[in-house]
């Protein structure tokens, strides 16, 4: 089913443009294209939404339930990382792990929430994962800056983000 | 100026300061002219944004030595937001010189602040839609932000950022000094017929923006190889070019002008309509979190300004840029009539509405901004609200003369908004990797808004125009006419004056807009975020960008399956960052030297 959607979408596109652009554009063939292509892409949606896995390239996060651990992991080393005395030498260090190991595979897995549970949840939980995410770049200026005190105060910042963020997971 | 958070006070950790946005100023004002110049000249503009780091990381971290990396950021968006006016000005404005039309520059300059202002409030929704939702990867953006951190982030992402600005440098010398050719017609090489275009835009700063989007870049590839290796060699095969256009070598031209660029509008039209549909939710949900983002910055006790400007600027913003727009329309010709005058206000804000998510997505996927395409078709939209087009009575008629001035001031405020939309989103995905204030940056946008209008017109029409009123370097110049090196072509907007004799005459390619809207808005259906937009792009885009920006994302997917995702993140993006930073700063030192040297 999946493999016939592919290949009705790619011919109803290509049948569209040939036909759109031939100079004046052949409407019948081009109002066909445009179905097979509408077609196409609706069944390749609903596939996508069966969906629960399956991962792309090298990614560490290959299901929804493994992105929903990785969320709350990540939420656990910010507040780790919020709960350490204030002027910590390596901090940023660590945040600099937290955000390449910790965040980054998170953010490449956030389509599986998209697929399974459709774009408003996903916006109630990325949303505010982005904005906490902001907060640890800022974090991370400060301490590349040398002011670890706003450093500290983005941090708390994160981890109330994040929280909010799990708070708005689809039940 | 100090910092008006309560929290940034009570840390000291400089974000807004007078410094920032002084040195900002002088630097946008310059890159404002020298790129107004280089636009006029050679028909291109080159973002400032990465230029402005460098000088803020000279001067805030150099000379004072307690600059901070938000507090540069200020001033990088402060440069950038004035000289991002350069770009929508020289599209435009010159194509009035050029149809010797008469017009009162200072609607123009309303008109074209009316249209910056819009460009800031219009990115408002879409930052949390795009930068934070879809997260685009707006490649310049990520490459002025790692110039931002290159200080902090070790020796060794410094060095493969210097590489890669060092290798584009010398790529751009080469272009200039005739050492290079602008392509490499790669095709002629191996004897392949040249409507397959197979031919490459020798750009670093296109390769790197392609190595930045990786695997999110390829559909916008694959659109040109869709138009290029599929829709080219079925038209030439089933005899769809005509036969003396053909044999004059005309085929190509027709290719690309007939065929795909208007196609490519419409697909970009319905491709981001369709997708602003399909996210509906998600925006709704992101407006509502403008709200709610306020009180989580206030739960951790630190009760700081809100990081987000709420949707009510938004509102005002749209609303008041209607007025103005309104006002210019029947400033400029009274005798259009209240319907008339009252559609063109509200349909030119309408369309910067449209074409800001537009450009914002097609700067958000690919580093690339169809500017004189989306002025192209406010141009047009215009022209048909004011009953210019097809009336048989030609330009030399004072009614059909009077639409087309109202047209092009609009179209003014159209370029210059889209320019400032890409620009500001941006800045606002360099502000997110650094950390920076949202707010903050749409406020100091905001200040100096006004400033890049002035400057780029004013400097356009003193380029153009001596004082005792002869031409002094337009087409019409002596120097023009003599084929003389200071001559000013302004080739971009020499297209749009083209564009504007065709359509005035009726022959505007509005069959071709409607089938590609039609198609961009069935192709967004498909599951890959903004497949419309980035067909429509490549289409609507000569293939040899196209193709160098494709080889830059297939490098990059390459790397990833090999080395893995860190490892892109760690070596890949600063040297991608280099070759983006590289060739904006000689670009405009090449410009400088060509003010000071007369061309």
């Amino acid at each position: 089913m999946k493999a016939a959607s592919w290949i009705l979408f790619i011919l109803g596109t290509l049948l569209a443009t040939a036909a759109g652009a031939h100079d004046p554009p052949m409407w019948g063939p081009f109002g066909g294209g445009i179905a097979m292509a509408v077609v196409g892409a609706m069944v390749l949606r609903r596939e996508l939404a069966r969906a629960t896995g399956g991962g792309e390239d090298d990614d560490s996060i290959s299901d929804l339930p493994g992105l929903k651990t990785a969320l709350t992991d990540l939420t656990g080393h910010i507040a780790g990382l919020a709960a350490l005395p204030q002027g910590q030498p390596d901090l940023r260090e660590k945040l600099e792990g937290v955000l390449l190991d910790r965040l980054l595979p998170v953010v490449e897995a956030r389509t599986f929430l998209q697929n399974a549970h459709g774009v408003e949840a996903y916006a109630r939980v990325f949303t505010p994962l982005a904005s906490g995410e902001r907060c640890l770049n800022r974090a991370w200026s400060a301490l590349a800056d040398g002011n670890p005190a706003e450093a500290h105060i983005q941090l708390g910042r994160a981890r109330g983000h994040m929280e909010v963020a799990l708070k708005g997971w689809p039940s | 100026m100090a910092d008006a958070s309560p929290a940034a006070r009570g840390t000291g950790y400089r974000e807004i300061s007078a410094r920032a946005i002084v040195l900002g100023i002088i630097q946008g004002i310059t890159m404002t002219a020298a790129f107004t110049y280089a636009g006029l000249k050679l028909g291109f503009g080159v973002s400032g944004s990465s230029v402005a780091a460098i000088m803020g990381l000279v001067i805030l971290r150099g000379v004072f030595r307690d600059g901070t990396i938000v507090e540069n950021n200020v001033n990088q968006t402060v440069a950038s937001g004035i000289n991002t006016a350069s770009a929508g000005v020289v599209f435009t404005v010159p194509a009035l010189l050029l149809l010797g039309l008469d017009f009162n520059p200072w609607m123009l300059v309303i008109a074209a602040v009316a249209g910056s202002f819009m460009g800031i409030v219009v990115i408002i929704p879409l930052r949390k839609q795009m930068v934070e939702l879809d997260r685009l990867r707006f490649p310049s953006g990520t490459a002025v932000a790692t110039l931002l951190k290159a200080t902090a982030s070790g020796r060794e992402k410094g060095i493969l950022l210097g590489i890669g600005a060092v290798s584009s440098a010398l790529m751009v010398i080469g272009l200039e000094l005739d050492f290079v050719p602008e392509e490499w017609d790669v095709g002629a090489l191996i004897g392949l017929p040249s409507y397959l275009g197979v031919a490459l835009y020798l750009s670093l700063m296109n390769l790197g923006a392609g190595m930045l989007s990786g695997r999110g870049g390829i559909p916008f590839f694959l659109g040109g190889v869709l138009a290029w290796w599929f829709l080219a060699p079925v038209a030439v095969t089933m005899g769809w070019i005509p036969d003396e256009v053909a044999s004059a070598g005309g085929t190509v031209d027709f290719l690309y002008g007939t065929m795909f660029r208007p196609l490519g509008i419409g697909i970009l039209i319905g491709g981001a309509l369709m997708g602003v549909v399909l996210a509906f939710p998600a925006i709704k949900a992101a407006l509502q979190s403008l709200a709610s983002a306020v009180k989580v910055n206030q739960a951790d006790g630190s009760s700081g300004p809100a990081d987000e400007l709420p949707a009510t600027v938004l509102y005002v913003g749209v609303a008041l840029s209607a007025v103005v727009l309104t006002a210019v329309v029947w400033f400029l010709d009274p005798s259009l009539g209240i319907p008339r005058i009252l559609t063109a206000g509200i349909a030119g804000t309408l369309w910067i509405s449209v074409a800001g998510l537009i450009v914002a997505q097609a700067t958000g996927m690919t580093d690339i901004s169809p500017l004189s395409g989306l002025a192209l078709i406010a141009v047009t939209l215009l022209l048909g609200i004011t009953g210019a087009v097809g009336t048989g009575a030609g330009l030399e008629d004072a009614t059909v003369q009077g639409a087309v001035v109202v047209a092009v001031a609009v179209g003014v405020a159209v370029c210059v908004a889209t320019s400032q939309c890409a620009d500001m989103m941006q800045d606002l995905k360099t502000g997110h990797l650094v950390g920076a204030r949202p707010a903050a940056q749409q406020v100091v946008q905001f200040g100096v808004a006004w400033i890049g209008p002035l400057v780029a017109i004013g400097t356009m029409m003193l380029l153009w125009t001596t004082t005792d009123g002869t031409p002094g370097f337009g087409p019409q110049s002596t120097a023009c006419l003599e084929g003389a090196g200071d001559c000013l072509s302004a080739p971009q907007a020499g297209a749009l004056e083209g564009m504007i004799r065709g359509v005035v005459d009726g022959n505007a390619p509005v069959d071709k807009y409607l089938a590609g809207g039609i198609l961009g808005g069935a192709v967004t259906l498909f599951p890959v975020g903004g497949l419309g937009v980035l067909l429509g792009l490549a289409m609507y885009l000569p293939f040899s960008i196209t193709l160098g920006y494709g080889i830059g994302c297939m490098v990059t997917m390459g790397l990833r399956k090999w080395k893995g995702t860190r490892w892109i993140e760690d070596k890949v993006v600063p040297l991608a960052a280099g070759l983006i930073v590289g060739e904006a700063l000689t670009a405009l030192i090449i410009s400088i030297a060509k003010i000071f040297g007369g061309g």
